[in-house]
């Protein structure tokens, strides 16, 4: 099921409301590409990824560290550094389940609090989504979730733009406790083309 | 009251001025940003989450039990607390076998409604609210003021202030500099707690999940970082479904703060592996703490039940006209606001909750806002009569809520009541012996009332089949009967046969003041007489909103819903509304003069907002040719006799909850207000000097051709 561009249109659009950034890309290249300029554009020093797909992630540990700049995937560090890398991270880069176009939000869920950290920790947040896991409205999440919090025991969460507070004087400031960026790539393409 | 002086707290709070401007400034930004969010919303939608919240509740013991199977088959601790003691009881409890040392807290009001921070410190843990607004108040040894905005009473420059003194850190006033602070300042403490401890907005029970929303991100850090999470949740939070839960979660963000989605949810059913400190990973153990403490005593009381639907979305605080003025901390126990007042009565006791309820006003605005509907103000009521009937009532709400006596008393003896109500004495003395305030300008009455003057005006007419029970209210009757007259001429020059049924006051004042029973004996009467003519085929039309509010939503509420009962509220009018449903069906005569380039403002009362949303005064206003400006800044500020309290009690309060609405209709260079309430015209009157006119003034002129003011 693909779907269709009225949804992901308004998905970005959300997207963009909550002052998130989307973009939509077609290749691994493309994205391998557009992730190391964006992470030299940061100054990252350190970036950290999980649940990627294994090329990606690893074509990207190629152009990442080539660049000087540290690059982890948290399946392959050893585990008693984990903590640390997750401290210091500059961006975390996760991949999303489901997102849901009327809210703009993106859910991801997690086996482990390492993989929820990631997109909690670093300043910066960047999420892989493929662009047929978008569904139309939040309240189609329900069976879906049923099933996941029924069956299993991983976390759930559901994120709707940048980390935000109004709580002085209604005035809004991004990046409170969370990331103070949320950028989300669409993969609009089966990665293994080019 | 319990230890309160609640005359000077108010005295105390309006002195504030700069406090008063924040929060009259933030709570009707918070009210028109979620007023927006909300306009998608149908009626249809609107009643389907009312039913979920009830359903929730009354299917709440095979949830309770589904909830801990499921926890206790995902390995996490389970504990129902009976009483607030018993719950802090566990959570200590838990920390001291596990050695905790430092706890780090996301907002929870169930948590502040147990007062758990008072006890974890006492046994000597550290504990660090996350939440920016609630650490704020924390940092300043306060209460929170606002369910979703804690510290919404303190300005950037308090704050930036109050960080200086207690840490010594020099920050700019800037909300963006202060955040940037608190974030570097608590992530330190995130990262080396021991336990975590959440609420929850909802508990799913077919999955045994917690959801827990928060915007700032502290929510997820403190449940993904410690090595222990304790979740403390009313267990009126309990929903069935996934369905359910969902519905009320994509209300929630929108009712709160006007967000289409809050920030971040996180939805969990156990602990799960978190990276330790020392490398690796740790299990981290999850413990849901049910509470009931009052709530399921409370699922037995009739009145007392709404108030478990809350969702704690915080809409009512913004159009609270009171609570804006006077904050969370004046109008609160430990729970503040409109369903503040519920929520005290049912975890902190009668006492507690009547020592503010006094400040509500019934303007009934909480009610119309809400969501899910909930009656906040029969609730507040029935809490005035309750504390009525065991420690007496006021002597001042007794005069004021029996009033009718008074004001026929001095028709009858009008003008001569007029002369001497005028003066400086008799305004000392009504000051002195019943509680009005001397600035108080009485109305003046009309020597006739509505009834003499109109004998011989109301003869029927065979041939029509327009057939209307005019009910008046006591200032039409015996005050306002050009108001009456007017109303009645309309009626009759659209070919309506007009009757008066024998009728009392609407009893508004007794509700308001909780006098209950006198209340229903009102209601019993005018429903009686009222159904007589209902019977027959006659709509029930007033030109007084709050009487049309008392027909429809508060007898049924004091007499129940019987046939009579439900017939006279399905059948009762506003008269513009009335009026503008004759004009949609094309029945209205439309013959009457136009007045081009007049100009006026408009002030829409508070019970009218729950008769109609079509605003049927406004489109009249442009029938006629006039400019109106809509000023909306919610209530005016009487609340019937309310306004009239000598000092703090009422009269001072009032005046600053109007001053905003009279500041613009000074500023407006309008010739005129227009307003369908008789109490909103004293206000605006007394305050602003200008003159103000029922709307049905305009159109009975109109029709007679005659120059409007
Ligand atoms: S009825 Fe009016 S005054 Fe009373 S609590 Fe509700 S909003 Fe406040
Ligand atoms: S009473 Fe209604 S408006 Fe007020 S917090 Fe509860 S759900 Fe929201």
């Amino acid at each position: 099921m693909k779907a269709d561009s009225d949804v992901l249109k308004r998905f970005i659009s959300e997207l963009e409301k909550l002052g998130a950034t989307a973009e939509l890309l077609e290749t691994r290249t493309q994205v391998v590409k557009h992730l190391s300029d964006f992470v030299r554009e940061k100054g990252a020093k350190m970036v950290l990824a999980y649940g990627l797909e294994r090329m990606l992630s690893s074509e990207l540990s190629k152009a990442i560290t080539s660049m000087g700049i540290s690059y982890f995937d948290i399946n392959d560090v050893d585990r008693r550094d984990l903590r640390k890398l997750l401290e210091r991270a500059d961006i975390g880069i996760t991949g999303a389940d489901l997102a849901v176009a009327e809210t703009g939000s993106l859910i991801i869920t997690s086996e482990n609090d390492a993989a929820r950290l990631l997109s909690c920790l670093p300043p910066i947040h960047v999420a892989i989504l493929p662009r047929e896991n978008i569904l139309d409205s939040f309240l189609d999440l329900a069976e879906w979730l049923r099933k996941m919090q029924g069956t299993s025991k991983r976390t759930v969460s559901v994120i709707t733009g940048p980390s935000r507070t109004a709580d002085i004087e209604l005035e809004i400031v991004l990046g409170v406790h969370g990331p103070c960026e949320l950028h989300v790539i669409i993969l609009g393409g089966a990665l293994s083309e080019g | 009251m319990k230890g309160r002086n609640l005359i000077a707290e108010v005295s105390e709070a309006l002195k504030n001025k700069s406090q008063i401007e924040n929060l009259r400034t933030s709570m009707l930004c918070m009210r028109d940003k979620r007023d927006a969010a909300m306009a998608g919303y149908s009626e249809k939608e609107l009643a389907e989450l009312r039913n979920i919240r009830q359903a929730s509740l009354s299917s709440l013991n095979e949830s309770i039990k589904m909830l801990k199977d499921k926890l206790e088959e995902n390995g996490c601790g389970f504990y129902f607390a009976k009483t607030a003691k018993d719950a802090c009881e566990y959570v200590v409890n838990v920390a001291k076998t596990r050695g905790v040392k430092r706890i780090v807290k996301a907002k929870s009001m169930t948590t502040e409604e147990i007062e758990l921070n008072k006890r974890l410190v006492a046994e000597g843990f550290e504990v660090i609210e996350t939440d920016l607004g609630e650490w704020l108040v924390q940092l300043a040894g306060q209460k929170p003021s606002h369910l979703t905005a804690p510290a919404i009473h303190l300005s950037r420059y308090e704050i930036s202030k109050l960080i200086e003194d207690r840490l010594g850190v020099r920050l700019p006033a800037d909300p963006k500099e202060v955040t940037k602070f608190v974030r570097a300042f608590l992530r330190e403490k995130f990262l080396t707690a021991d336990m975590g401890i959440t609420g929850g907005n909802f508990v799913v029970a077919e999955t045994g999940s917690l959801v827990l929303v928060t915007n700032e991100g502290n929510g997820r850090l403190v449940t993904a970082l410690p090595r222990i999470h304790v979740a403390i949740v009313g267990v009126e939070k309990l929903v069935r479904t996934w369905e359910d839960a969902l519905k009320i979660l994509n209300v929630l963000p929108k009712s709160a703060t006007g967000q289409n989605m809050a920030t971040y949810v996180t939805i969990l059913n156990s602990g799960s592996e978190t990276p330790s400190l020392d490398g690796g990973f740790v299990e981290r153990e999850f413990h849901l703490v049910l509470l009931d403490n009052g709530r399921l005593s409370a699922l037995q009381d009739t009145v007392m039940s709404e108030a478990l639907k809350c969702i704690r979305c915080s809409a009512c605080f913004n159009v609270c006209p009171t609570y804006r003025v006077l904050g969370g901390h004046v109008f609160g126990y430990i729970y503040s606001g409109p369903t503040g007042i519920p929520w005290t009565y049912i975890s902190h006791g009668l006492e507690n909750a009547a020592s503010y309820a006094p400040l509500c006003i019934s303007c009934g605005l909480c009610r119309e806002t809400c969501p899910i509907g909930i009656d906040m103000p029969t609730m507040i009521s029935e809490i005035k009569r309750r504390y009525g009937e065991r420690n007496g009532y006021r002597w001042v709400d007794r005069r004021l809520a029996g009033y009718e006596s008074l004001v026929k008393l001095a028709s009858n003896t009008a003008p001569v009541s007029n002369f001497l109500l005028g003066t400086s004495m008799a305004k000392w003395i009504l000051e002195k012996l019943i509680g009005i305030d001397r600035r108080v300008n009485l109305p003046k009455f009309s020597g006739k009332t509505l009834r003499e003057l109109l004998d011989g005006v109301l003869v029927p007419r065979a041939e029509s089949d327009r057939k209307v029970a005019y009910f008046a209210d006591s200032m039409a009757y015996y005050i306002d009967v050009d108001v009456g007259l007017a109303t009645v001429n309309v009626l009759q020059k659209n070919g309506f046969n007009v009757v008066m049924p024998p009728q009392k006051g609407s009893g508004m004042p007794s509700f308001l003041y909780g006098l209950l029973d006198d209340a229903k004996k009102l209601a019993e009467y005018n429903v009686k007489q009222m159904y007589e003519y209902v019977s027959k085929g006659y709509d029930i039309v007033s030109a007084e909103p709050t009487a049309i509010y008392c027909l429809r939503f508060v007898y049924p509420k004091l007499l129940g819903t019987t046939k009579e009962v439900q017939e006279v509220a399905e059948r009762s009018y506003e008269l513009f509304g009335y009026l503008l449903r004759m004009l949609e069906s094309g029945m209205l005569d439309l013959s009457f003069k136009r007045y081009n380039g007049v100009k006026a403002v408009y002030h829409l009362p508070c019970h009218s907002r729950h008769l109609s949303k079509d605003r049927p005064v406004l489109k009249f206003l442009e029938m006629l040719g006039i400019d109106a400006e809509f000023i909306d800044y919610g209530c005016c500020g009487m609340g019937g006799t309310w306004g009239m309290k000598k000092g703090y009690e009422g009269y001072e309060i009032s005046k600053a909850i109007a001053e905003p609405l009279v500041m613009a209709i000074s500023k407006s260079g309008a010739d005129f207000v227009v307003t369908e309430c008789s109490l909103c015209k004293m206000q605006i009157e007394r305050f602003t000097g200008k003159k103000v006119v029922h709307p049905i003034l305009l159109l009975d002129k109109a029709y007679k051709g005659l120059p409007i003011p």
